[in-house]
Parts: C-alpha cells; sequence; structure tokens
C-alpha cells in the first residue's frame, strides 16, 4: 500500500483506504474514488496527477493525492 | 373551461451529465434566471406544456451527492425536500453509469419519486456497450427513458414519462439493504423517529441513515424536538456498536462502499460490452499528456491566454472605432435634431452631451467585451478550464490560494461580479473569501475605458505598454493582498484539490453564444440602467443651480468636486471634476469616462480637456487610482452577498486606503525624478 501521489503514469492502482477529513473523503467517494475502486494513473509526473477510468477522469492536487493510499493491480 | 393541471419538476444530475442541454432541450426560450433563497447561486426556470400539463422545470445544480458537505448539494437537498417537486428527473451520463447512479441512490433513499434519464446513449453505442434499461428499471423501481440531449433525441419520450408520472404518482419502492448489522440499528431508530419527532419531508429511513452517518444537518434537524437527546444517546449507542462491528470501524464510510457494491453489481448485470473493444487511452487523454505537462502546462496556458487577449484587442478594436463614430454622429445629429424642432438649448444638452455622450463612451467597450465573454465562453465548453485551474494549482498554492481560485480570477478581467460568484466552486468558506477579496484588484473591463482614454492622451506612443503595466499591477495587488490577508485571517491549510477533468470537446456555437450573451447583458443592462441615470444626475448637478454656467465650478456638482479634491491634491488630481468623476465612478467604473465626458463636453474634446488638466505622472496616478479606490457598487453587494457584511466593509475601506496612497506614492516619486 503506497500513496497515489507515488505511483507511476499508466498504472492501474485499487484505492484501499482514504485519509483526511469526513468532508474530503465524502467528496472523493462521491466522485468515484471509494475504497475498491479501480483506476488508471493517467498522468503523473510531480505535477498534479490525473487518474481515470471508463467514463471519467479526475485531476487531483498532490496534497490530496498523498491523502489515498493504493495498492497496484496487474489487469 | 378545462383546469390546466400544473407540476414542478426538478432536474438533478452530476455536474457535465448533460443536464443543462436537458433542461435547454425540454424548456427550449422559456427559461428564467433567478437567484436560489439566501445564496447568489443561480437558479434556471424553465416550462413546457406536454398533452395539456403545464410542467414547470427547475435545474438544480450539479451534484455528485446529496450530503451537507458543500453549498451546492445543500440547495438541492433544500429544494428536493421543501420545494416539494412532483417529480424528479434524474439526468445520468451512461458512460460512466455506477457513479452518476451514486446520486440516484442518494435520491431514492430520500424518498422522492425519480424518473431516471440515461443520457449519451450516442456514446454508448459508439463505445460498443449495450445496456438492458429494463433490468435497470426494474432494480431501481424507477422508469428509464434514454436520450442524446445534444442532438434533442427521446426529448419527446422524456416529456411523456415526466407527465405520465403524475397519473401514476410512482412511490419510490426502492430500498438499499445495508446488511444485518446497520439494518438492525436503522429498525431501531426509523421507529423512535416515527413516534416521536416530526420528520418535515424527511422519510424516516433516510433521517436514521443520516443520523448514522453523523451528517450535521440531520443533527440540526433533530434540535428541539421533544426526544433529541434520547434520540440522540441511541445514534451514539448504535455508532459504538456498529464500529465493534464493522471491518474498518467507519460507518459512513462503510455505507458509500455498500451502495457502490451494490451499483457494481447492478452494472455487471445490466450492462454487456461487445468483445474486442479494449479500453485505450483516448483523445482526451493523449491531450492531457501534453497540456497537464509539468513543463509544459504553464507555457501553453500563459500563450492561450496572450492570444485571447490579442484576439480580444485586435479584433475588438477596429469594430469599436465603428461604435465611436457612430455614437459622435448620434449625439451630433440629435442636438440638431432637437434645436430644429424648437426645443431649448438645454434639452439639446442633455440628450447630445448627457445622454448620448455618457452611454456612448460607455458602449464602445461592447466590442472588447463581447469578445472577452466569447474567449472564456469557449476555454469552459472546450473543457480546458478545467485544466487551467489545474495547471496554476501549484503556483497559486505559493501564493497562499486555492487552483480553483483560479478561474474566479480569470473571469474578473471579463466583469467581477460574475467572477465573486463564480467562487462559489471552492469548498473551503475561508479559500472562498479570499478569493472573493482579492478578486476586484482584478482589472475588469469596465475600467479600461478609462486606461484607454489616459493612456490615448498622454502615452500614444506606449499605450499597450501602459494599459498592460495596469493589469500587471492589478494582479500584483492582488498577489499581494492574498498573501497579506492569509497571514492575517485566514492562517490554514488550503483545501487539497480534487476536480472533473471533463473529456475535451468542440464546443457548439450555439452554446458558446447562449454564455456569452448571458454574461454581456450584465454589462448592457448596467449600461442602459446605473450609467443610464448617473450620467443624467451628473448631467443635471452640472447644470443646477438655474442660470449656473453648464459644468462649471459654481455649479452644484462643482460644490461636490472642491469638497472632496483636497483630499486628491498629494496624487497630483486635486481638481473637482476629477473628484467628481471617482466619485460617481463608484457606482460603476465605465462611469469615471462617462462624467468627464459629460463634465468636459463630450468626446471629441474630452482628450483636449484632460491634456491640460492632468500631467502624465497625474494621469497615471489617476488611472492607478481608478484601478484601485474601490470595488463599484455592484460588486460591494456581490461581496456583501456572498462573504458578509464585515468583508465588503474590509475590501471598501483597504482598497480606499491602498489606492489612494499608490497613487500619491506614484505622483510623488515622479515629482521627485522630475525635479532631479
Amino acid at each position: 500500500m503506497f500513496p497515489l501521489s507515488l505511483a507511476t503514469s499508466g498504472q492501474w492502482v485499487q484505492i484501499c483506504d482514504l485519509r483526511g477529513g469526513r468532508g474530503v473523503r465524502m467528496k472523493l467517494s462521491q466522485m468515484g474514488l471509494f475504497p475498491g475502486q479501480v483506476v488508471q494513473v493517467i498522468l503523473n509526473d510531480g505535477g498534479p496527477i490525473v487518474v481515470g477510468r471508463d467514463g471519467f477522469q479526475l485531476g487531483l492536487g498532490k496534497g490530496m493525492a498523498r491523502q489515498i493510499y493504493v495498492k497496484p493491480v496487474t489487469s | 373551461m378545462v383546469m390546466q393541471k400544473g407540476m414542478t419538476v426538478a432536474l438533478a444530475g452530476n455536474p457535465n451529465s448533460g443536464k443543462t442541454s436537458i433542461f435547454n432541450a425540454l424548456t427550449g426560450a422559456r427559461q428564467h434566471v433567478g437567484n436560489w433563497p439566501g445564496v447568489t447561486v443561480e437558479r434556471k426556470e424553465g416550462h413546457f406544456t406536454y398533452a395539456g400539463v403545464h410542467v414547470t422545470v427547475v435545474d438544480l445544480p450539479g451534484i455528485y451527492g446529496l450530503t451537507s458537505y458543500s453549498l451546492d448539494e445543500r440547495i438541492a437537498r433544500d429544494f428536493l425536500l421543501h420545494g416539494k417537486p412532483d417529480l424528479v428527473v434524474a439526468v445520468v451520463d451512461t458512460t460512466n453509469l455506477e457513479r452518476n447512479l451514486y446520486l440516484v441512490l442518494q435520491l431514492l433513499e430520500l424518498g422522492v419519486p425519480v424518473v431516471l434519464d440515461l443520457n449519451m446513449m450516442d456514446e454508448i453505442a459508439r463505445k460498443g456497450i449495450e445496456i438492458d434499461t429494463v433490468a435497470l428499471g426494474q432494480a431501481l423501481g424507477v422508469r428509464v427513458v434514454t436520450t442524446v440531449a445534444n442532438q434533442e433525441e427521446g426529448i419527446e419520450a422524456l416529456k411523456e414519462a415526466i407527465v405520465e408520472s403524475e397519473q401514476h404518482h410512482p412511490a419510490p419502492t426502492f430500498k438499499l439493504d445495508y446488511g444485518p448489522p446497520v439494518e438492525e440499528e436503522i429498525t431501531r431508530l426509523q421507529n423512535m423517529l416515527e413516534r416521536s419527532t416530526n420528520l418535515d419531508g424527511y422519510s424516516s429511513r433516510w433521517m436514521a441513515i443520516k443520523l448514522l452517518e453523523g451528517d450535521p444537518e440531520a443533527q440540526r434537524q433533530l434540535k428541539g424536538q421533544p426526544q433529541e437527546e434520547e434520540i440522540m444517546s441511541t445514534v451514539m449507542a448504535a455508532t459504538v456498536r456498529l464500529e465493534g462491528r464493522l471491518e474498518d470501524g467507519d460507518i459512513e464510510m462503510a455505507l458509500v462502499e455498500r451502495r457502490y457494491g451494490f451499483l457494481n453489481g447492478l452494472a455487471k448485470a445490466i450492462i454487456r460490452r461487445k468483445t474486442g473493444m479494449e479500453r485505450r487511452l483516448d483523445i482526451s487523454e493523449r491531450i492531457d499528456r501534453i497540456v497537464l505537462n509539468k513543463y509544459l502546462g504553464i507555457p501553453i496556458f500563459l500563450t492561450l491566454l496572450w492570444g485571447a487577449f490579442q484576439l480580444i484587442f485586435t479584433l475588438g478594436g477596429p469594430v469599436a472605432d465603428l461604435v465611436d463614430a457612430f455614437f459622435t454622429w448620434l449625439g451630433e445629429a440629435s442636438a440638431k435634431g432637437i434645436l430644429a424642432l424648437g426645443a431649448p438649448e438645454w434639452a439639446a444638452s442633455l440628450v447630445a452631451d448627457g445622454i448620448i455622450g455618457g452611454i456612448g463612451s460607455v458602449l464602445v467597450f461592447l466590442p472588447n467585451i463581447l469578445l472577452l465573454f466569447l474567449v472564456i465562453a469557449i476555454l469552459e465548453d472546450s473543457g480546458y478550464m478545467a485544466r487551467a485551474a489545474f495547471v496554476m494549482d501549484r503556483l497559486m498554492h505559493a501564493l497562499g490560494l486555492h487552483g480553483k481560485s483560479f478561474i474566479p480570477l480569470i473571469l474578473g478581467f471579463g466583469c467581477n461580479v460574475p467572477a465573486i460568484m463564480a467562487t462559489r466552486t471552492l469548498s473551503s468558506e475561508k479559500d472562498r473569501i479570499l478569493t472573493i477579496l482579492i478578486n476586484p484588484f482584478i482589472s475588469c473591463s469596465a475600467r479600461l475605458p478609462i486606461y484607454v482614454l489616459f493612456a490615448g492622451a498622454f502615452f500614444a506612443q506606449a499605450q499597450g505598454l501602459i494599459i498592460f503595466s495596469l493589469y500587471v499591477l492589478g494582479i500584483i495587488v492582488a498577489i499581494g493582498t492574498a498573501l497579506l490577508f492569509r497571514r492575517l485571517f485566514f492562517a490554514h491549510e488550503i483545501a487539497p484539490l480534487v476536480m472533473e477533468l471533463p473529456p475535451y470537446r468542440l464546443p457548439s456555437v450555439r452554446s458558446v453564444l447562449i454564455h456569452m450573451w448571458e454574461r454581456s447583458r450584465l454589462f448592457l443592462t448596467k449600461a442602459g440602467t446605473i450609467i443610464a441615470i448617473t450620467v443624467i444626475l451628473v448631467w443635471a448637478l452640472a447644470s443646477l443651480p438655474p442660470g449656473v454656467e453648464y459644468a462649471s465650478e459654481a455649479s452644484l456638482i462643482g460644490g461636490l468636486g472642491r469638497l472632496l479634491a483636497p483630499l486628491l491634491a498629494p496624487a497630483g488630481f486635486g481638481f473637482w471634476q476629477a473628484a467628481v468623476a471617482l466619485f460617481f465612478g463608484i457606482l460603476a467604473k465605465e462611469v469615471v469616462v462617462g462624467t468627464l465626458g459629460t463634465l468636459y463636453g463630450g468626446e471629441a474634446t474630452l482628450t483636449v480637456a484632460i491634456q491640460s488638466a492632468f500631467t502624465p505622472v497625474s494621469a497615471y496616478a489617476f488611472m492607478v487610482m481608478s484601478l484601485i479606490y474601490i470595488p463599484c457598487i455592484a460588486t460591494i453587494g456581490a461581496i456583501r452577498r456572498e462573504a458578509g457584511w464585515r468583508w465588503a466593509l474590509l475590501s471598501v475601506t483597504y482598497s480606499l486606503l491602498l489606492g489612494w496612497l499608490l497613487a500619491v506614492i506614484i505622483f510623488q516619486l515622479g515629482q521627485l525624478l522630475r525635479l532631479a
């Protein structure tokens, strides 16, 4: 398990845990980033991070990405 | 006479689900834009009649859920509970079914009757996906309609479903099973709530679930009820029990996972993918890898911004000259016409100098403003604006701002009023207020006329550079203020950024034009109302008392100006005309030019008149003063509505002092340099 901020571009990951306050966790969940969800890291080149899966794409600030713990999935 | 039946329908859906297209397709031009009670969030209402039923459609803000954490979600929730719509049409982006249905689940749990609209069905077909809509409708207990909103497909069927729902009164039957430990507690709470509490429209099951989630709004609802303490202690006991029994001990997240678990199962049952259509990087993702690149992101953004300004000024300039020529002609012609009719000189002066001169000097900028809003509409509709906020996030953080603060700042170049309203997308109240407070320093289009007039009169060689320097100064003041206020009032962590990046699309001409028009209309109504009235007032005050020479020092307005002028002397423009112009400029900044135009007798002589009244240094000081000295009335009003009286007062005082101080410093420095 590692923070999403350390994932590499192109990698598929599964979300394991959301840290941070209630409001933030609910917001992430409602936007589609909930524990158990599988997403592809579309861009992580040191700036902000983009993740997506069929039908949606989300941009996350660095600070936000550090609060999201993920594990790699092999597709 | 046949009684016409009426019903109210609310449109709910995620941002970017095509909700607005559905709204436009349903109601056509029969729309009305107002505000939600108590907040300045736009409330759109429209109408249509189908099979003899008159339907009012209310467009709810785009939301992801019904928590009470964000303003938009609270507004939607309040309307669903207290606005008592007869039906909710849930608009769903079918390409992203699971997440969109999450909101639908919450609507169903709330107990409101729902018609489900699967939108963007054309993209589904293109992706080779089939959806069993019958099974979906059965699983959720709702009627399902499919649409392609931007091509107006399926709209008639949607109307039919809406109107028919009135006859069937579809009671929501859907109930999500949260599993034994949670269900036990829900039932226990539900029984207590039903016995003792006035639920005020909330279903007892919804209320029980929200109390278990620890929702602050639900707790507030309970406040003051006879059994409040007993219920809250039951909630506490239930929470303790559940935390022990659930895997990771977090009830709220457990419920979220349960809902998504159900949706995942549902999606598997109803979605069929044709084989051989693997997920590939789509075009949006390819573009994003370049546009959002660590090194390329900011240069690309700046290039686009530079191109936009080029377009606005090079294309807008010649058109503005035409408008200018038209008003000069209109003023002269109407004065002649009025005199020829035998009307007195003052009537001709009122029309020519006062009304046409004043309003004309403002409307000259309409082409620039239309183009500015056109560019903003294109950036927004294409999907780039969201990326720009994202690209700027790191830079904004360094300045103590949030990435999302950036969009309101860009909008501020058009007009600070809609820009301040746009801050509501910021979820942290502190980030939002800070963004509001620095917005007036972003030089809006209303200030442009002042720069163009003075830069043209004094710095003809370097006009562009001088105007550009004022824009930059505004940005510097905004940044300095952000850093200062962050330290003084808002010492806290900046809320982390998460935002949807909608797929890039070619903006449709129609929607871009609608957007542009909606925003420019504000400028036009302002020119027709506040500016027109002020200009006439200035003209009247300049003509009174009777017999006084028009716009002379002995007139009423001259007296007002003389009163204020000494305050402005240290800044180099301590004469009454400048004081009067700045005074009335508080109503709207265009009025500064309009007033000078009225006082110095029309546009033609204006340039010569100010050349003799100002020096280049005092002219620059005057422009700086005009940029900063106070937000206009409409902006102050927007600040008050969005942030409250105290912040509006602070904004006024701070900008008055700062504007005066900077103007004085510039003038005095200029004098020193000249002496040296």
